[in-house]
């Protein structure tokens, strides 16, 4: 039993990380239908701008996240105007799209390699004290990773709920023609899902950083499957849909990992994939409109 | 008394083929505009046309004196026209409550009171307020939509096939909410299949056919017209 709940205690953390990760990119998708590949690489960015803040420039950790966040929000939202709207103004084919951001997240992981170099890094902020709770064992900066995420879950929650703005990507997400004609500026909606999903990229990437110790260039790209899965298991472009995938795909994959080989871990969490697309091919949220 | 809205020789069409021909109408406030032709005649078209969501060829479309041709749909709203297309009507996800709160994007100002107005027009929604609008009835769906284009405040409304797929009771319904929203001042412009009800119930109407002017008139006029009944009607 004590083994399941410390299982249950490593699962919230990694739920945690994939909760922001997996709202971002679904935020994204649900407003401007269309998958951006290249988001795996937004982690990347946030946590290798996170580490100069901390590094370089000698700044907290946790002022050099939101510091990172924010930088990676406004690089998200010049990626969509410089590179992404080009194509939709031509009304490019979907397929289209989705080559422009493969090619976008190569030449961004290679980018990042030239100027960072392919060795590993590290944060020098220490984990903090040990917690207990129960038979779970936290450090306390992975406590403050799951108090961002639930934060941060709330403030979406809100966003999309009670702001006028939120209403507007929702209505986006259900029709965006509809949105248009009904007054909705849809531009500037866009614009906001970008920056909102790649300030979440820039979070997700940081505390995925701190998460797993050291990183290297691939660090977004090989966890970006991952948050694929937690995002369809919930219902692609349904952000409640991707809180519960993540909590999902990360309770599971980290209480296997205490009775398996943790190296099976991914693999656990594209069974629970397989499993939800044989049995409910458009997610656990498809009740629910998407964003 | 000046056209709330004025449409010039308006040219348009999907690609490069016009499907409507140097159209003119015009629609003056508190009254009912019915645009009736034949399928296929671009009754739909032209309502797109002066919404912005197709572009124009040539001609011209004014909004209480203004040019506003061309203009993109999020500013003719801001400017004061509202457009209800006949599919797709509403957000189905959102509740019939945040339907209405989109239709008041532009014009967030006064929007609880244009809600109680709305609510009082159409006591269903009301009712319905808290619900998801994907599970409301044809019919409910299409007040919700005529409502969230009232959330705006419009001065000139565009009403695509209200009462396509309703049932005989239900378009009588929805024809009287039409004739009430113009007796509060709006100028409401409708593109209808439905002949008879329409242009008995329109102050005056336009006859579209193959893209061009055909003719028009008072609505009861026109009807009693026997080239009229024989075109729509078979009579």
């Amino acid at each position: 039993m004590s083994l399941l709940l410390m299982g249950v205690g490593f699962g919230l953390i990694t739920a945690s990380v994939l909760a922001l990760a997996s709202v971002g990119l679904t935020l994204q998708f649900g407003v401007t239908n269309f998958v951006n590949f290249a988001y795996g690489e937004f982690l990347t960015i946030g946590a290798y701008l996170a580490y100069f803040f901390s590094t370089v420039a000698n700044l907290n950790i946790w002022l050099s996240m939101l510091l990172a966040a924010l930088l990676t929000a406004g690089f998200s939202w010049l990626v969509n105007r410089v590179v992404i709207q080009p194509f939709l103004k031509r009304k490019a084919p979907l397929l289209i799209l989705l080559v422009v951001t493969i090619g976008l997240s190569l030449f961004l992981e290679n980018g990042v390699q030239a100027i960072a170099g392919p060795s590993f890094e590290q944060y020098a902020a220490s984990s903090g004290a040990i917690v207990n709770i129960g038979p779970m064992i936290f450090t306390t900066q992975q406590l403050v990773i799951i108090a961002i995420a639930i934060v941060l879950m709330t403030g979406v929650h809100l966003l999309l709920k009670y702001t006028r703005v939120g209403k507007a990507m929702r209505s986006m997400s259900d029709d965006p023609d509809l949105a248009r004609i009904s007054g909705v500026p849809i531009q500037r909606i866009t614009d906001l899902a970008w920056v909102i999903s790649g300030f979440l990229a820039g979070l997700a990437g940081v505390v995925l950083a701190i998460n797993v110790t050291s990183f290297t260039p691939v660090l977004g790209s090989q966890f970006l499957f991952i948050i694929f899965a937690a995002v369809i298991v919930g219902g692609i472009g349904r952000p409640y849909g991707a809180m519960l995938g993540a909590l999902l795909i990360g309770l599971v994959t980290e209480v296997s990992a205490m009775y398996i080989d943790s190296a099976y871990k991914t693999v656990v969490a594209f069974a629970i994939l397989v499993i939800v697309l044989l049995f409910r091919p458009q997610g656990i949220f498809s009740s629910k409109g998407r964003v | 008394m000046e056209p709330v809205l004025s449409v010039s020789e308006i040219t348009s069409g999907y690609g490069a083929s016009p499907i409507v021909k140097g159209v003119s109408i015009a629609a003056k406030a508190a009254s009912t505009v019915v645009i009736v032709g034949p399928n296929g005649a671009g009754k739909s078209t032209l309502l797109k046309t002066i919404f912005g969501l197709l572009s124009i060829f040539s001609g011209k479309v004014y909004l209480k004196g203004e040019d506003v041709t061309g203009m993109p749909p999020e500013r003719l709203v801001a400017r004061g026209m509202g457009y209800v297309p006949q599919n797709r009507n509403v957000f189905p996800s959102l509740s019939v409550r945040e339907n209405l709160e989109i239709g008041a994007y532009q014009t967030p100002k006064h929007t609880s009171e244009r809600m109680e107005r709305v609510y009082l027009m159409f006591p269903d929604l009301k009712k319905a307020m808290a619900r998801p609008a994907g599970t409301l009835s044809g019919g409910q769906r299409n007040m919700l939509a005529m409502g969230r284009a009232l959330m705006s405040d419009p001065d000139v409304l565009l009403l695509d096939e209200p009462t396509a797929g309703l049932s005989p009771a239900y378009t009588k319904v929805v024809w009287e909410h039409i004739v009430r929203i113009a007796e509060i001042g709006k100028s409401v412009i409708v593109v209808e299949q439905n002949t008879t009800t329409a242009l008995t119930s329109s102050e005056w109407g336009y006859v579209l056919v193959a893209g061009e002017n055909r003719d028009q008139g008072p609505g009861p006029e026109l009807l009693a017209r026997p080239d009229i009944g024989k075109m729509f009607l078979g009579r």
